[in-house]
């Protein structure tokens, strides 16, 4: 059986109300969820909200999931469109996004200290929306033309808010190119 | 196609992410096209490293996605809903308390769209009461208060004394006279 077959009838049984199926689902892709969520939303209580929502999600509407293609993509979709509602919802209340302040208990990358990530996400959080939004949905693997059919925006568009992201980035984070090689 | 031309959409690429992880021709010989690359490389690095989860999430997920603990997401969120059922707990355990059994299912509360504002927005009468009795399963309709205009059984809050819009308006009315 192949990758789309396992993942279908896994999907299958946990929609039966199999408890140990569900379990092995969330189990499979819970850290993927994660990244992407964390990613994308750039703190940590917004990401476990949209790590959540996502599977509870995934969860309510698994009967809509065909075995077309990985269970992994299709989970990835709910949680890229939760955690895109997530930042709207923000945009729209205009909270600025704060810079985290990560607490000593949560394990940071080697490469990275925790001065040069404020310095990341304070550097983001200068981004237009748009801009943050087409820089971190790349960085997260999402070509330009899944972006711009996701946003409902000509690929040029997303290509040109890429640019005008990094051109902004590039002089903010200039010192820290050679302490990530 | 001049140099100028070819570092210009050189340029151009790397800076809308394409190319990145293999710079064209022109990049191989350019300087500043390979130190570009190396931020631009760099601060996709940044942008893209995360911490690791909490370990305690996969736990708080499993739970939050039980079957019992989606049907409590579902409910409908609602300030003067929370109200609602706060209230009739507290008169519930106050009658259990006081020996008093159940009342008859005529004597059910009766919620509005004026008792309940905001999001949630439900016909007038029994229906909005049967509504909130779905999610409260346990409930055994009271009645305890009343509508100070028609008498009927109602839970009235600051916000909404009255049982629906019509007794709005004859409080409105009583209360200019």
């Amino acid at each position: 059986m192949g990758r789309g077959g396992r993942d279908a009838e896994l999907a299958a049984r946990a929609l039966r109300g199999d408890e140990e199926a569900w379990s092995r689902v969330v189990e499979l892709h819970w850290v993927a969820v994660w990244r992407l969520a964390r990613l994308l939303v750039r703190d940590t209580q917004g990401a476990e909200d949209v790590v959540l929502e996502t599977f509870a999600t995934v969860r309510r509407t698994l009967a809509g999931y065909r075995g077309k293609g990985p269970l992994a993509g299709w989970i990835q979709a709910i949680c890229r469109g939760v955690a895109l509602d997530t930042l709207g919802r923000r945009a729209r209340r205009g909270c600025e996004q704060s810079v985290e302040h990560l607490p000593g208990s949560v394990a940071l990358p080697g490469s990275i200290d925790r001065d040069a990530r404020a310095d990341v996400e304070r550097a983001l959080a200068a981004l237009a929306d748009d801009e943050r939004e087409a820089l971190l949905l790349q960085v997260a693997g999402f070509g330009a033309r899944e972006v711009a059919e996701l946003l409902g925006v000509a690929e040029t568009t997303i290509r040109s808010r890429r640019a005008r992201a990094r051109e902004h980035l590039l002089p903010l984070l200039e010192g820290y190119r050679g302490r990530t090689r | 196609m001049t140099y100028i031309e070819e570092h210009e959409r050189t340029r151009r690429r790397l800076l809308e992410g394409e190319g990145l992880l293999a710079p064209d021709g022109h990049a191989a010989i350019c300087p500043s096209c390979r130190e570009l690359a190396a931020a631009l490389a760099a601060i996709d690095r940044l942008a893209g490293d995360v911490p690791e989860p909490r370990p305690g999430l996969l736990g708080d997920i499993l739970a939050r996605t039980r079957p019992e603990a989606l049907g409590e997401t579902a409910r409908p969120r609602n300030a003067a809903w929370a109200h609602a059922v706060a209230l009739r707990r507290r008169l519930r355990a106050e009658r259990r308390a006081s020996g008093q059994g159940a009342v008859s299912e005529d004597d059910v509360p009766v919620m509005t769209p004026v008792s309940l504002p905001g999001d949630l927005v439900l016909p007038a009468g029994p229906v909005a009461t049967r509504a909130l009795d779905r999610h409260e399963a346990a409930d055994t309709p009271l009645q305890d208060e009343s509508c100070t205009i028609c008498g009927a059984a109602f839970i009235p809050t600051p916000q909404s004394p009255t049982c629906c819009a019509g007794c709005f308006s004859e409080l409105q009315r009583r209360q200019q006279n």
